[in-house]
């Protein structure tokens, strides 16, 4: 993995994989939510209101699923330097934050006609606005430290000790009593891990969460190619002003 | 079809979830797509420039 962290390597590899990402998250991501809309039966309970679900899940997926990766390459750009670590993670940023803030506002959304309120400071709600905080915190080091040297170590430091709050997020519905329901997707019972919901309205779901995986990554190796781009141009720049 | 579409008496709610969705996540995609492009041609530029 880490020889990929050349940059040209990462080029060479990224202009590879990239139209196969593209194709997979726009083909899932499609299937997905016209099975939510046209195709999956409305809940025995929630009625047509669980199409909401297409659209929540996969987003609080993504914006636990990015910071974690976010850690995992803010790790490895304080401890061993790689180049292209500190870029992984900022660029990986916007695309989290944006994909938790989905969350929120859709969970919001499917919340009033549920729990009657679109909006409760239970510990899963709340865990998830501090998940969009500490993105909107990285993303502004970013913006407002200019040594990016600098930038990337504080940017770094914040990510590795704000991924307590995934945990956090992860087991808040069975530490605490919450409003919000406790994991009902697939479910470890017996020894074994089981979905809890029917498959027809489980492949749906599955389809739009790995579409929007592989949409990640295409985002991200874009965001990334352009970043060194960026790098090039300033490098260009700096020698045009020395001549 | 659009009664079906109107999911009563949720699709206050419904559509505009996929509606934010969609703005969030195709935002960032066309915000991420636009910078690409702009970033490729400036280097371009800069390239042909460049002795």
């Amino acid at each position: 993995m880490l020889r990929y962290a050349n940059p040209k390597r990462f080029l060479d590899l990224s202009a590879t994989l990239l139209p196969f990402l593209w194709v997979l998250a726009i083909a899932l991501l499609g299937w997905g939510l016209y099975e939510a809309i046209f195709v999956v039966p409305p809940d025995y309970q929630q009625g047509d209101s669980v199409r909401i679900m297409y659209v929540h899940v996969p987003s609080a997926w993504m914006g636990s699923f990015i910071y974690g990766f976010m850690f995992i390459a803010s790790v490895v750009g304080l401890v061993w330097k790689h180049p292209l670590a500190d870029a992984a993670a900022k660029e990986a940023a916007p695309i989290g934050a944006c994909f938790t803030a989905a969350c929120l506002i859709t969970g919001s959304l499917w919340g009033k006609p549920m729990w009657g309120t679109y909006w409760i400071w239970d510990a899963r709600l709340t865990s998830m606005l501090v998940l969009l905080f500490l993105y909107l915190g990285y993303i502004g080091i970013w913006s407002a430290i200019e040594d990016r040297a600098k930038a990337a170590r504080a940017a770094a430091i914040l990510c590795v000790v704000g991924v307590i709050n995934i945990p956090i997020i992860r087991f808040s519905v069975e530490w605490w009593d919450t409003l919000h329901q406790g994991p009902s997707v697939v479910r470890f019972e017996n020894g074994k891990l089981s979905p809890s919901i029917d498959p027809s309205m489980l492949w749906p779901l599955l389809a739009a969460g790995l579409g929007c995986t592989f949409l990640f990554f295409a985002l991200l190796f874009v965001r990334m190619r352009t970043e060194i781009a960026r790098r090039r141009i300033r490098t260009l720049m700096s020698a045009r002003a020395a001549a | 079809m659009l009664d079906y579409l109107a999911f009563a008496p949720y699709g206050w709610f419904i559509w505009p979830s996929f509606a934010v969705f969609a703005l969030l996540v195709g935002g960032v995609t066309v915000q991420t797509l636009v910078a690409a492009r702009r970033t490729k041609r400036q280097l371009a530029r800069l390239d042909q420039k460049t002795p």
